[in-house]
Parts: C-alpha cells; structure tokens; sequence
C-alpha cells in the first residue's frame, strides 16, 4: 500500500447529499489528442488517497463533453492534464464551454507541461491555478482543496 | 550486512562446493571483523531488489557457465543475440525526428544522414496517429505538433524523396495506423523501383502497450489485434527486411511499471503476437525472428543490463520449450531500447546530456540491436536539431572511444552482474505468467487490469522523488538557485506548416480520381468485414488511389467501432 501520510492536509471538508464525508467532487480530465496520461492518473490517485472524490474522464476527451460531465456531476473543481503544448488554446476552450453549459463557477485548475511563461497568461484567462509539472503532490492537493473551498463559500 | 547466501544443498556448479563454502565462511570472516554500522541500504528501482555490499562465488550456488551463459548467438542467449556482436556491426542508431510537413522532416532527415545516422525513423503528429486527416476539425491545434502530419502517399512521396528505401532502413513509430503507414512505404518504394522485399526497417506496431500507456488506440482490442496480425502476417510473407512488430513496454515502464514488470509484460506481450500470426499458418521460424522488442533504459547501469539479459534467457527458454523451433534465430530475441523519457529533469536540461549516456551505456552494455537516445531537451519539447544530434553523437562516442563495444557482453562474469541477472529472470518469469494466468495479454490490457499493477508505482515514485528517496541531482538533490526559465533554446513548429499540409490535402482532393478512392474504398470496407482477409493488399490499393489516412480510418471506425477505455 502507498503511505499518504506526508499528504499535508486542511480542514476543508463537506457534507455530501449522502451524508459522507469529503473534501470536494474533482473532476480530473485530459482534453485534447494526447493520451500521456501519467500525470492525470497520478493526480486522480493521489487526491483519492487525500479524501477528494474523484471522477477521471479518461483521455482524449473534448471541451464539451468535459464541461457537461463537470455540470452533471456537480464538481467542485475541475482539473486539466495537459502535455502535448496545446494547453492554451484548450484552456481556453475548456473554460467557454463550461460558461456555455451553465458551470462558469465551477474552477478550473490546469496541470502538465507548461512552459513558466504561460502561468500568468492561464491566470489570466480564468484559470484557478497552475501546477507545471515538477510541483510536490502535497502542494497540488493544497491548490485543489483550496480551489474546492472557494467555490463551496 | 547480512550473510544470505546458501551453500548447502545446491547442486555442484562450476566452483567446487567446498571452495565456495570457503569464500562464504570468509565471507562472514570478513563482515564480522570489520565495522559496518551506518552502512546506508540500497535496492533497486521499483522491484526493491535489496542489495548486499559485494557479491561474491558464494552468490552464486551451482552455478553452471555453459548452461546459464553460453556464447552470443547461443542458447540461451544471456550473452547476446548475434556471435560476434559490435565488432560486426554497430548497433542502430536512431534518433527520433518527425515535426511539422513531410518538407520539414525530409529536409532534417537529409541532415541527419549527412551526420552519419543511416537509418530515418519518423514520429507522427497525434492526428495521424489517431487516423483523423489534417483538416479534421478534431485536429485543429495538434497538426505537425509532436510529430509529421500524414494524410496522404504524396506526404510519402517527399518524405522520401531523395533516401533510397533499398540502403536506408525506415522506422515508424506508430500503431493504430500501422498498415496504412506501411501500406504507404511500400507504394511510395515501387515508385523508386523497389518492391515491398526491398525495403529494410521497422513498424512499432504493437498495439496491446497502447491500451496500458500512451493511449493512441483506435478501434476495439480484438479488431486492432486482427489489424496488428494482418500486417505481420504481410511482413513475414513478403518483406523478408522489414521488422513488422517492434514491442513497446517502454511506454509501460513511463507509466510506472517496474524494470522486471517492464520485462515480463513486454515478453508476454511479443508471445500474444506470436501466438496471433501463428494462427494465421505461419511457422515459429517465420515469425519469432522478425518480432522485435524496445525496452526503456533508466541510469542504473546494472538493474537496465541485467534486465535485458535476462529477458534473452527467458524468450530463449520459452520459445524453445513451448514451440520446439528450427532456428536459432527465433530464440534469439532482438532487443532495441531508448533512454531519457520520463528520467529526464526540465529543471537543468544539460544533466540530462549525462543521464542519456548512463542509459546509453546500460543498453550497449546489455547487448541490445538499436538505440533511440531521448534528447536532453525533451523534458520541454520535441527535440531541437542540436539536442537530436547531442544525441547521436553519444551514441557515436560510446561505440567508437568508450571500448565498450569491443568485447561481447563485458559485464558477463561479474558476480554482481549474474546474480542480478538471475534475480531479474526469476522476477520477469513470474511478470509474464501473470498476464498469461489473467486471462492473457489481450484480456489484461482491455479490462484494465494490467493498468492498476502498475498505478501504485507511479505514486510511489513520485512520493520518493518528493521525500528525497530516490535522488535527482538538480531536482532535489544539490540545487542551486537559477533562473526560473531554462537557458535552452526550445524548438517552435513553423505555424505556415499547418496551412501548407491542409493545401495539400486539399489539392490532392481535387487531382486524384474520385470514383478510384470511392470504389477502393468501398472494397476496403467489404473486407474489413471479413476477419480471413488479410487487409494489406486492399490497403496499398486504397493509398496507391490517393485515399486518406482520414477515410481509410473512418471506414474502419464504422465497422470495428471505436473504443473507449475502462473507468478507473
């Protein structure tokens, strides 16, 4: 078994309508062609291990369905593996389709090979956070948790 | 330090039983008089293979030369595939190149060849691989990204203009359009004047790794397994140099298999496929010696070097007892390899320069046929013209100033070296029967199974990484402080590139004869039907007609489906 006891954790917890307990609804997905799913997998196992429940989409899937499986599932984030380079122009996309299918609250945080640069152009655009490839588990656990409290506030 | 070693009962090996008994008692002489409190632990990677302080005759109980070692060439080929290995022939040394247009490739490719490198190998940009043309609008954003885009025989036809298919081996790393791909190669060879016997070079092919890692499937398993076969049955029938299977557990082992699971699975991997062409009517002589396998090679020089021995000793053994062969060249498994991928850190790109020579070595150390030497900047991006040329060089180095490749398998004696390489036999033999025991390759790739052994690794990796277990000089281990962007020049695909591939496509559209590519096509999708017909006549047909990867792919996607992989 894997230890997740060097998982730093917080507070944050919610009730779920079924009156378990949880640190937020995640949804992990991988938009685009790429099928590198190394990242995606780790994260969705690590944030299981944290307490989150975690819905993982599986790759190659588009905006769309990705934001319409975040609003039927009534995330509380969700979260991009992206490592083919193309994590721009599918951010982006990611993020109108959610407006477009009525969860533009719903924040979206991005993981993966992201050249430095980029960071301050995702914030900008709407992103909630970034976590270029290199970040420790425990800090991408803290991002998302915090993300989950936002929305939940 | 423990004494673990066991002399009694051991059958006589090579070292009489009472000389060993007389290393082991000194041995335990040694380690008792000496201080050895504080003496840091090791193991290997992953397997956790604890490792004792030296190794000794005494490791190694009944142990006998001829049956366990042999000659290069020999049974059971712990030595080496070939008799006189390097001091024939270098191994092949491939550098991974493909970006942009078949222009942008082809032009590299020219340059690559005037270094020295004598075999092109191209990698494809996601679209294709995944059989959707460059003017798909699930496309947009990835054309020429990773990879050359590749729609049509004319994208063949400058790809190899000017390379002589009849000198120049050709790889290809791609599966789920595998028989298109090689359905193109033998088009565009009859055009130099060649036939499909003449053209030398190897297809990836393997489609059972796709569904664990890296996840360029298209249809259903059973359907993708019958396409795999189709082409393998053509090689074996009609290009007699052309490797029609190269077996990818390096994609396993970048999503968290360990080295021995890299093995085990990567051998009973190159079993199903055997297996698959042999119920087509082929002999194990006709098959096994055209199946290739590539292993990912980390640092550590020994764990990598045994792991390639071993899984010699264990193809060897288990192509003998299961198939009884005729030759010796279907029990001599030829192995290629790569190093960098995953191992490689963005933090400080140039260190990467020397953990590509570590794995290097490892890979020529073990005796291996051809190496893809991942460029130091592939952290960040597809390679840079310097960093793919970096990458040659090494190799280059290796072969002709390191001595390396002067003596067959160098490494062979070493007491170390045997144990580990027995140590990673029992463990591979143990990987593969479990695949075999779950139902088989095929089964334990499709439901997901093979998946979840390898997951915890991937975590737990990870977590050593994070908690200063495993060290990565530069990453956590010695850091200093530095720029936070990498002082490397990063390479940028020509956004012209994208418009120029989509006013080929649409130029062919217009020239070729559409009733031709109707009819093709129509033929194609009649055979598709019908799991007794070997696809590849039909298909060099369909790409002779100028018909697209796109259309090709959708005719099978309408009667195979598409798959979807399982929850996790």
């Amino acid at each position: 078994m894997i230890s997740t006891d060097s998982v730093t954790t917080t507070n944050t917890t919610f009730k779920e309508p079924g009156g378990t307990t949880t640190r937020g609804r995640i949804l992990v997905a991988k938009p685009g062609l790429d099928g590198h799913d190394r990242g995606a997998r780790l994260v969705a196992l690590v944030l299981r291990d944290a307490g989150f429940e975690v819905i993982y989409t599986g790759i190659r899937q588009t905006p769309a369905t990705i934001a319409s499986a975040a609003v039927q599932e009534d995330v509380d984030v969700v979260g991009l593996s992206i490592l083919s380079g193309a994590h721009l122009s599918l951010s982006k996309k990611v993020l109108e389709a959610l407006k477009e299918a009525g969860g533009g609250d719903i924040p979206v945080v991005v993981g993966g090979l992201i050249h430095p640069p980029d960071v301050p152009v995702l914030m900008e655009m709407g992103v909630a956070a970034v976590f270029p490839s290199g970040t420790r588990l425990d800090e991408v656990v803290r991002g998302i948790g915090e993300a989950c409290t936002g929305r939940r506030l | 330090m423990t004494d673990n070693t066991n002399t009694a009962n051991s059958p006589e090996g090579d070292i009489p039983s009472q000389t060993l008994e007389d290393i082991a008692k000194a041995r335990q002489e040694w380690l008792t008089s000496r201080d050895f409190t504080g003496v840091r632990e090791a193991h290997t990677l992953l397997d956790d293979i604890p490792l004792d302080l030296i190794y000794t005759p005494a490791d190694l109980p009944g142990y006998n030369y001829l049956e366990k070692l042999g000659f290069p060439g020999e049974f059971p080929f712990a030595r080496g595939s070939y008799p006189a290995m390097y001091r024939r022939r270098p191994w092949l040394m491939n550098q991974y190149s493909g970006f942009g247009t078949a222009d942008d490739t082809n032009a590299r490719w020219k340059r690559l060849l005037a270094s020295g490198q004598w075999s092109v190998n191209l990698a494809f940009d996601l679209p294709s691989h995944l059989g959707l043309d460059s003017d798909n609008p699930m496309a947009e954003d990835e054309v020429g990204r990773l990879g050359c885009a590749i729609d049509t025989l004319r994208d063949f036809e400058i790809l190899f203009d000017g390379i002589d298919l009849a000198t120049t081996p050709a790889s290809f790393n791609t599966v789920g359009i595998a028989p298109i791909v090689i359905a193109m190669l033998i088009a565009v060879a009859e055009k130099q004047g060649l036939q499909a016997s003449d053209v030398m070079g190897t297809i990836t092919n393997d489609i059972l790794s796709v569904y664990c890692s890296r996840g360029t499937w298209i249809y259903p398993p059973e359907h993708s397994m019958r396409l795999a076969t189709d082409l393998i049955e053509y090689a074996c029938r009609n290009m007699p140099r052309f490797n029609p299977l190269n077996v990818q557990p390096v994609y396993m082992r970048e999503t968290g298999a360990s080295t021995a699971q890299e093995g085990g699975y990567g051998l009973a991997f190159s079993l199903a496929y055997a297996e698959s062409a042999m119920a087509r009517g082929l002999s194990v002589d006709e098959v096994a010696p055209r199946l290739t396998i590539f292993f990912g090679a980390s640092f550590r020089v020994f764990e990598e070097a045994a792991k390639i021995r071993a899984a010699r000793r264990v193809w060897a053994d288990t192509i003998q007892s299961r198939y009884s062969p005729g030759k010796k060249s279907s029990m001599g498994l030829r192995i290629t390899g790569s190093s960098g991928g995953s191992g490689f850190i963005a933090e400080e790109p140039l260190t990467n320069v020397i953990r590509g020579t570590l794995g290097c070595l490892a890979l020529v150390l073990g005796g291996v046929q051809g190496i893809l030497l991942a460029s130091y900047d592939e952290a960040y991006a597809i390679p840079t013209e310097e960093a793919s040329k970096l990458g040659l060089r090494t190799q280059q180095i290796i072969y002709e100033e390191s001595g390396c490749a002067d003596v067959a398998d160098p490494l062979g004696g070493s007491y170390y070296m045997e144990w580990l390489t027995d140590q990673m036999e029992e463990r591979i033999r143990h990987y593969l029967e479990e695949v075999e025991n779950a139902g088989g390759a095929l089964h334990a790739v499709s439901s997901g199974w093979l998946r979840s052994r390898m997951d915890p690794n991937i975590v737990k990796l990870q977590r050593q990484a994070e908690e200063g277990l495993l060290k990565i000089v530069g990453k956590n281990a010695y850091i200093e402080e530095r720029p936070s962007e990498p002082d490397i020049e990063l390479f940028k695909v020509d956004p012209q590139s994208v418009s120029k591939q989509l006013q080929r496509l649409n130029a062919i559209k217009k020239e070729r004869n559409e009733r031709d590519v109707n009819e093709v096509l129509a033929k194609l999708r009649k055979q598709a039907k019908d799991s007794n017909t070997n696809l590849m006549p039909i298909l060099i047909e369909a790409v002779k007609a100028y018909a697209t990867v796109g259309e090709i792919s959708a005719v099978f996607k309408e009667e195979f489906g598409e798959w979807s992989e399982p929850a996790a």
